[in-house]
């Protein structure tokens, strides 16, 4: 490191070196916008059923991050989930609903939700109405697109093949 | 047994073309047999950088087509012994050849009793028909980039569809139009920066260098004359031949200024 390294703004080629980084891992993970939409509806579905999350400030990307004792980079996918309210799980209808009929998984799984959304919406904070239409409106998107599955799910093994 | 290269980068307008009329005239001047094959169908110009426009009687999809015999596509280039061109149709378009003729031409080649040493493949722009053409045959990857965050993004995506060819582990990267005085100012992505992002061997970095624009005005490779560029590109073949070179010091001045500004941002 030189003297004026200190004085010195971030360089242009280092913003580069930087934005390529970023850039090339998710095109490297072969991951496109609606894949990344579809994650986030899922982690929103997921862990929603535990606690309020700020749908709207949820943000999640795929980027790199260093493995322990080693220089390679893998990539990582981040999640940042501002969460509204800890709710305590006991006292958590969708939770105490669930859980009893976790064994009959998947099939099940959409009435489940339905379920959940409708105890859900006997809350009386408005925002926490709010939060649940959206995450209504997640679950159908997810519907929708699971017609797509078989394409997607290709699409991950392409890039299991392709990972570099 | 010829070795097979392909010169390809994604992104277009990087210096494919230059990048192989130089190895390819290189290589022949370092005493091998070069065939050099343009795959750049419909937009060919590997013929116009060597200066050979004027010689073309037949072309690649003749070849394909059966409307002429392989020997009598590939133009000699006179001021070089050992140098063979051989060029595409520029009015036809990418899907006139296929992959798996190709593959054929390729295999003529190898079989030929001049016994060439390497058949250099100048690959299109873009990932289409094209690209998937020049690579059938390909056994040896020479990616060229520039120094710029469009064509190593670009270069990464190649590099990928080629390990997905089975050519992984057989990929170097040129570093185009390189400018020091950027590099040290910190303006431009350096050598080392390229190869951390792309995680492949740079296998030569050429400088942008105006003596590039006035070989391909005059149609004349600079492979090997005095310039940084033909020193540079001949490096490259030697490294290609399987020679240790030493990096060739692009600098644009070791004035005494520059070597007081480095004493002060640390050397690098």
């Amino acid at each position: 490191m030189g003297l004026l390294d200190f004085f010195k703004k971030k360089s242009s080629g280092d913003v580069a070196k930087d934005r390529l980084k970023l850039l090339l891992v998710s095109d490297r993970a072969n991951c496109s916008p609606e894949i990344m939409e579809q994650i986030k509806n899922d982690i929103i579905a997921v862990i929603s059923k535990y606690m309020d999350v700020d749908t709207e400030g949820l943000d999640i990307q795929i980027t790199s991050t260093d493995l322990d004792g080693n220089s390679a980079s893998v990539p990582a996918i981040f999640a940042n989930i501002p969460i509204r309210d800890i709710r305590s799980s006991q006292g958590h209808p969708s939770v105490a609903n669930q859980e009893p009929s976790g064994a009959e998984e998947g099939a099940a799984r959409k009435p489940k939700n339905d379920q959940a959304a409708a105890d859900n919406s006997a809350e009386k904070s408005a925002n926490k109405n709010n939060n649940n239409n959206k995450n209504n409106n997640n679950n159908n998107n997810q519907n929708n697109n699971s017609n797509k599955n078989g394409k997607n799910h290709s699409g991950y093994k392409g890039y299991q093949a392709n990972k570099r | 047994m010829s070795e097979v290269i392909v010169v390809t980068s994604g992104k277009g307008g990087v210096g494919k073309t230059t990048t192989t009329a130089n190895i390819g005239t290189g290589l022949a001047k370092l005493g091998k047999k070069v065939v050099m094959i343009d795959t750049d169908t419909g937009l060919r110009n590997l013929d116009v950088v060597l200066g050979l426009e004027n010689r073309i009687v037949y072309n690649l999809v003749d070849v394909v087509e059966g409307n002429c015999r392989l020997k009598q596509a590939m133009i000699s280039d006179k001021r070089c012994p050992n140098l063979y061109l051989i060029p595409t149709a520029q009015t036809r378009d990418k899907s006139a050849v296929t992959p798996e003729q190709m593959i054929n031409v390729i295999n003529e080649i190898r079989d030929d009793e001049e016994n060439f040493d390497y058949i250099i493949l100048d690959c299109p722009a873009g990932i289409e028909q094209g690209f998937q053409n020049a690579v059938a045959g390909a056994e040896r990857a020479l990616i060229v980039t520039t120094p710029e965050v469009s064509a190593i993004r670009d270069a990464d995506r190649i590099i990928g569809l080629l390990d997905s060819k089975g050519l992984s582990g057989h990929e170097q990267v040129i570093v185009n139009r390189m400018r020091m005085d950027m590099v040290e100012r910190g303006d431009m992505l350096s050598e080392e920066d390229v190869k951390d992002i792309l995680q492949l061997d740079i296998i030569g970095v050429v400088p942008d260098d105006e003596n590039i624009v006035v070989a391909t005005n005059k149609g004349q490779p600079l492979v090997g004359d005095s310039s940084l560029a033909g020193q540079a590109y001949e490096n490259i073949c030697r490294r290609i031949l399987g020679e240790d070179v030493p990096r060739l010091d692009i600098s644009s001045n070791k004035g005494f200024l520059r070597k007081l500004s480095k004493l002060f941002k640390g050397s690098k």
